[in-house]
């Protein structure tokens, strides 16, 4: 399992495929949740980016997928910044 | 081959290669005028030469590539890959075509069909390439253009892809597509419609846009997006440069360049023919510049010239043509072959005159032999013209070595080329950055630098610079970095190749040493991490494909070893894992002259290269130990093995009296003391390489002759103790 919940963060390791977006999005959906850690994720899905960005809950980076840190957390911060 | 099949390929071959530079750094850069200027020469005296050779094939494909540089000067078509890759296919057919004509003196018969197929193939491209930049770049491309640090070089494309919503359903993963995109600059992803709810939201229905700028080209990005080519679209987002028209005329390069052949062409055998071919030439092109009059007066002129045997009569009419040799000819300071610069064959030449002037010096006094009074005096002056004559041999000997020097831009000037193929087939991104091209090494030298070099880039691209996504994982830039250097070491020349890869792990090696034999496992254990670095060249470790996989270093070190050792130079790698490698190839400056030390072993004499003795000695009898199966002593702390030079070299010696003389050789394998009966003279000698019987011999560097004319075998100390 890629996606798991420690006190109120939610982790994701290693590899994140499309499968792991249902389960994440019932998750995010708790409202205890208020951040999420992604520094031990390898490879994830744009189905999992995309959760990430809706839920707008602040992000401990950078993102294991060198890819997604390199061009899609930026926009993330950026984002949360100009919102708080 | 005639003179002038020869001079044809030289300059084919140095046309091509300016072309192939040019080509390349248009790729690199933007389109600069001044290069598609440069290119369009070359492949036009190409297009000429083809014409004088007689080779309608060349002419054929040459004719098809100026067209499509014409479309580039002019402005109506824009440099872009897809004819940057043709130009270059050309380029290759033409050297082969040149290949055939070297051997057989004419083109393969199948070249007229291959030239109609690469000009079918281009033809097929320019219609294809026709709608593609009606379609403007995007406005948003501007903005994100704008949010980019670094302003791209070369052309640059608008990927604009909006993944359908049920595209995960389908096994798409956008990002994971982006992912691959070679040279991506800018990536913006947004939302496609305004986010519903989080608890409205469908995970697996995919609401996102992505607007991407990409430094690559169309035909990739096409093909990766080939599944998804109705998500996607791709703009080429225009590079606007003013093109100055070039004022150089055309004809006047083949004008200038047969004016050249003409300065070549002396009385006698194949002068006519040469005539014959540079008026037709000439006056072929004048004519294709609407000058008929005047290619009719060169044709007249070329015909009274070889009637007359006068090549003067044509160098006139073209000196009317404006075929001066002006400034603004073809530049021609990138020579490939090894061309002399004029001072030093004057300055060979001033010395054959002092020569001679010394050698009359000689007559002179030995016609005074019976006369003079004063023998004395004689001799004086014979011992001052031998000591004139020592300085003016010693000039000789540096003017023909100057004449044998070449810089290593000929073998540089390949790399381009090698790695941007390489580094398309690997996937990697990789900047070469070139420095010293303009180092100077001994003809041979540069000649053998090619091969080793070759395998030392190929090496670095493939196992030392890892591909994008590993290095951005890394926390490097996604490009890699390739250093090629050349530059002045002492007393020769030295050569570094470096990465910025992922560099080579030391104990790998070492375990792998052990685990092949090549090392017990305490000898291994004590070499330092620099040491154990050069076990890459050992043969039984480099073409080891476990080697491969653990160190990151393939096939062929060892060849680039024995390659470099065999001109007297020296290979050596230093790496730090995680940040790149260094290969440092040392070489001497020039060939010709060795010092040498002459030894005597029994009743026979040997040279042995100076710069591989450490040092001489007599060595006291008491300090010789025995070791296992031979003997040794103690050298500064270190325990340096004694071999008899008579055993080596296969000669009955009996027991040796006193204290042996030993020379301590530092050779591959370390110190080695080498005893011989005599150390004669030193000696600066011209070393020839081994031809006939003797070439056989492992131990034999070559020969050389005494000053007492008596031929003098030259040990291989390597090959002596290997």
């Amino acid at each position: 399992m890629s996606v798991r919940q420690q006190g109120s963060t939610l982790v994701l390791e290693g590899d994140c495929p499309v499968e792991d977006a249902e389960m994440l999005a019932d998750l995010l959906r708790d409202p205890s949740i208020d951040g999420i850690d992604w520094t031990g994720a390898q490879r994830v899905h744009t189905a999992v980016v995309q959760l990430a960005i809706l839920a707008q809950l602040p992000v401990a980076g950078p993102c294991g997928d060198g890819f997604v840190a390199r061009w899609i957390e930026p926009q993330m911060v950026a984002a949360a910044g100009g919102k708080g | 081959m005639s003179d002038l099949d020869e001079q044809f390929l030289l300059e084919a071959r140095e046309l091509l290669a300016q072309a192939g530079e040019d080509l390349l750094a248009l790729e690199r850069e933007a389109a600069s005028p001044e290069r598609i200027d440069s290119l369009f020469r070359s492949l036009h005296t190409l297009k000429g030469s083809a014409g004088i050779m007689d080779l309608p094939p060349l002419g054929h494909l040459m004719h098809a590539a100026e067209d499509l540089l014409g479309a580039w000067r002019s402005g109506a078509a824009a440099p872009s890959l897809p004819f940057v890759d043709w130009l270059l296919a050309a380029l290759d057919r033409t050297e082969g075509w040149l290949g055939d004509f070297e051997a057989a003196g004419r083109l393969r018969d199948e070249a007229t069909d291959e030239a109609a197929e690469l000009n079918a193939e281009l033809a097929a491209l320019r219609g294809k390439a026709q709608p593609e930049p009606t379609t403007g770049p995007p406005d948003w491309a501007e903005a994100l253009l704008e949010s980019v640090d670094q302003a791209p070089k070369g052309p640059v494309l608008a990927v604009e892809y909006v993944p359908r919503a049920r595209c995960f359903f389908d096994g798409d993963d956008p990002i994971d597509l982006l992912r691959r995109l070679p040279g991506l600059i800018a990536l913006r992803m947004e939302a496609r419609e305004p986010w519903p709810p989080l608890e409205e939201m469908d995970p697996f229905a995919c609401n996102l846009r992505f607007r991407a700028l990409v430094g690559g080209d169309l035909s990739e990005a096409r093909a990766l997006f080939r599944f998804v080519a109705d998500q996607v679209r791709i703009a080429p987002v225009e590079v606007h440069l003013p093109f100055l028209p070039s004022p150089s005329p055309l004809e006047e390069i083949i004008l200038v360049e047969q004016r050249r052949l003409l300065d070549h062409v002396a009385l006698g055998e194949g002068a006519a023919g040469r005539l014959v071919s540079a008026a037709r030439a000439a006056a072929n092109v004048l004519r294709a510049s609407g000058k008929a009059e005047e290619a009719a007066r060169v044709e007249v002129a070329g015909r009274a010239a070889v009637e007359a045997g006068a090549p003067d009569l044509l160098r006139a009419a073209l000196d009317t043509s404006g075929a001066q040799a002006s400034t603004h000819g073809p530049a021609a300071p990138s020579a490939m072959s090894l061309r002399v610069d004029p001072a030093r064959v004057d300055a060979l030449a001033d010395l054959v005159g002092e020569l001679i002037v010394a050698k009359n010096a000689l007559a002179h006094l030995a016609a005074q032999r019976g006369k003079a009074a004063d023998a004395t005096a004689v001799l004086r002056a014979v011992e001052d013209q031998i000591a004139g004559l020592d300085r003016l041999t010693s000039g000789l000997q540096r003017a023909v070595l100057d004449i044998r020097m070449m810089s290593v831009a000929p073998v540089f000037r390949r790399f381009p080329r090698v790695i941007r193929d390489v580094a398309r087939t690997l996937g990697k991104e990789v900047a070469l950055i070139l420095s010293g091209e303009d180092t100077e090494l001994d003809k041979t030298l540069v000649e053998m630098l090619s091969e080793p070099l070759l395998h030392l880039v190929r090496n670095a691209l493939d196992h030392g610079i890892e591909t994008p996504p590993e290095r951005l994982a890394a926390g490097k830039p996604a490009q890699g970095r390739l250093e090629l250097r050349a530059f002045r070491s002492g007393d020769g020349v030295a050569i570094e190749i470096q990465d910025d890869g992922q560099g080579i792990d030391a104990e790998a090696l070492r375990r792998s040493a052990v685990v092949r034999g090549l090392l017990p496992p305490d000898e291994a254990a004590a070499l330092s991490d620099e040491d154990a670095l050069q076990l890459v060249f050992r043969p039984g470790l480099s073409t080891a494909p476990a080697v491969t996989d653990l160190s990151g270093r393939g096939v062929g070190m060892d060849v680039v070893r024995s390659a470099v050792e065999a001109v007297g130079g020296r290979v050596r790698l230093s790496s730090s894992p995680g940040r790149g490698t260094i290969c440092r190839i040392e070489l001497p400056a020039s060939l010709l002259a060795t010092r040498l030390l002459v030894i005597r072993v029994g009743e026979e004499r040997y040279g042995l290269p100076m710069d591989q003795t450490a040092e001489t000695l007599r060595l006291p009898q008491g300090l010789v130990r025995p070791v296992q199966g031979g003997s040794a002593f103690v050298l500064r702390d270190r325990t340096v093995p004694l071999v008899k030079a008579a055993d080596l070299l296969g000669q009955f010696h009996g027991t040796a009296k006193g204290d042996p003389l030993v020379i301590v050789l530092a050779s591959a394998q370390g110190l080695i003391g080498l005893v011989v009966d005599a150390i004669e003279e030193r000696l600066d000698a011209v070393v020839k390489r081994p031809e006939g019987l003797v070439a056989a011999l492992p131990h034999l560097l070559g020969t050389t002759l005494r000053g007492d004319g008596q031929v003098l075998l030259v040990l291989d100390p390597e090959g002596l103790l290997a």
